[in-house]
């Protein structure tokens, strides 16, 4: 062997015992045990669903542990307690948690952890030193179990239903109410035009201001009695613009022309049709108390709100209503002038 | 028999007096007109929405003449079906300005006698600002039409027009 060959052979022949004491992937035959070498990949089953089991993370001090999650991290609702704050590095992102205790946990030592994902699953972990026979985990990988996604499936299922049985529920006592509700039977009688059938007279009529570019021609008629303690306005729209108007959404608040203070009045609507399609024509029959729409001395007014469900909820129409809207004339004083 | 409806209703009303204020005296409704009626479930005080001047159904203010007038329903009226032409005169001299219906033309081109008023705000008639001799100005193109048993004379409440 020439010179120059043996002087390259012999670091390649003191490299080979090393390479033969190189550590397999998962079982390192011949290192002795040191509980700090990280292990590759341990992967975890959330079997129960979110708070039903607290899962070991096995940490080390200055040694990394990668926590691999099933889904997005919500990064406010996770965190460490137990004063581990000041003990751990933490990297937060996307479906990962990269951890690094600052220094060695004691034995027996645990730092409890919550880990929120952005669906609102909690996962419940503790961090500990690993246990005699066990190695520090550098990587962990979480995943849901078949049984878990049964059991969330059942519960989005279960509050999916309870909210529509909320729903049903609203709207059955708003039925009811709307029942036994004089206000609503007024309502409904004026709104088919059976007005003669009511206590109610026809007070007065007006055109009001819809849109300012006269897309909406409205004509107000006002009803009053002086035996019912009732008032109702029908309004009469005829929708020339290229939108379809939702009359269901009237509102009826007072305002007092001395204080800045606005108020809902409580009001029995009904609509027909409840929203007018462009190019047709819809009634809307507003029926309140007129103590609670003008006060006591009736010195006050109402605005008339009309918003849109089609476009985040702007305002589609506005009116102005006052007192002598639903003026009655005052016959025992022998006034019979009504302008 | 249209053109003859037609002719009465241009000519009917031509002849009433005035009042000292130059609104029209009370008129007693034309013949058969009040049973006509009752045939479409009218009675008086049943009012519906219409435009004053067939030919000028945009929003806003409108300027009327002394004269016949062709107005049109908006809508259903009890029976009476939507889009009714309506024949009648006006008076602008008064106070308010007065417009009496005599008679009215169906979807069906039936011409039927008529008795119904004009209204606005909150009584018979229609607020005006006063424009040169024989016209006047009406804020709203828009109007109501009240049955009526007779026409009328002088101001009166819608109020009192109520079913009794």
């Amino acid at each position: 062997m020439t010179e120059p060959c043996r002087t390259l052979s012999l670091p390649l022949l003191m490299l080979v015992p090393l390479l033969a004491n190189a550590e397999e992937p998962g079982e390192p035959p011949c290192w002795p045990e040191n509980p700090n070498r990280p292990r590759v990949v341990r992967y975890l089953w959330i079997d129960r669903g979110p708070m039903d089991k607290v899962v070991d993370i096995y940490v080390a001090g200055g040694v990394p542990t990668i926590i691999g999650l099933p889904a997005k991290l919500h990064s406010r609702g996770t965190g460490i307690g137990g004063g581990g704050q000041r003990r751990f590095d933490v990297l937060k992102g996307g479906r990962q948690i990269l951890l690094t205790p600052t220094q060695d946990l004691a034995d027996g030592e645990r730092f409890p952890m919550w880990v929120t994902l952005a669906d609102g699953m909690v996962i419940s972990l503790s961090l500990t030193r690993a246990p005699e026979g066990q190695r520090t985990d550098g990587e962990v990988q979480l995943q849901r179990s078949a049984e878990w996604a049964e059991v969330a499936g059942l519960r989005a299922q279960l509050v999916s239903m309870t909210e529509k049985a909320k729903g049903f529920e609203l709207s059955l006592q708003q039925a009811l109410r709307e029942r036994e509700s004089q206000q609503y039977a007024l309502a409904d009688l004026i709104v088919r035009g059976h007005v003669d059938l009511t206590s109610l007279a026809w007070a007065a009529g007006r055109e009001i201001p819809g849109t300012v570019d006269g897309s909406r021609m409205i004509s107000l008629r006002t009803y009053a009695s002086h035996r019912a303690k009732e008032i109702a306005a029908l309004l009469k729209v005829e929708n020339r613009s290229p939108r379809p108007l939702d009359l269901s959404t009237g509102r009826v608040y007072r305002f007092s022309t001395s204080a800045a203070a606005d108020d809902r009045v409580p009001v029995a609507l009904r609509a027909q049709p409840a929203i007018v399609p462009p190019g047709g024509t819809g009634h809307v029959v507003l029926v309140m108390d007129r103590e609670q729409a003008f006060g006591p001395d009736s010195d006050e007014k109402v605005l008339l709100h009309f918003l849109s469900t089609h476009q985040g909820g702007s305002l589609e129409l506005s009116a102005e209503l006052a007192p002598k809207d639903f003026a009655i004339p005052d016959t025992s004083a022998g006034s019979r002038e009504p302008f | 028999m249209l053109r003859a409806w037609a002719f009465l209703a241009l000519c009917v009303g031509c002849g009433v007096p005035l009042r000292p204020d130059g609104s029209p005296v009370e008129e007693k409704c034309p013949d058969r007109a009040r049973e006509t009626m009752e045939s479409f479930g009218l009675r008086p005080g049943d009012h519906e929405t219409i435009y004053i001047d067939v030919n000028r159904q945009e929003r806003g203010p409108l300027v009327v003449y002394d004269g016949p007038i062709e107005s049109v329903t908006w809508e259903p009226m009890k029976n009476l079906p939507g889009n009714v032409r309506l024949y009648g005169r006006i008076w602008t001299g008064g106070p308010r300005v007065v417009i009496r219906y005599y008679s009215a033309r169906l979807p069906d081109g039936k011409v039927i006698p008529f008795c119904a008023m004009a209204a606005y705000g909150t009584g018979l008639g229609i607020p005006k600002t006063p424009g040169r001799p024989g016209s006047a100005a009406v804020e709203s193109s828009l109007a109501f039409v009240s049955v009526m048993d007779r026409f009328r004379a002088g101001p009166v409440p819608l109020w009192d027009l109520r079913q009794p």
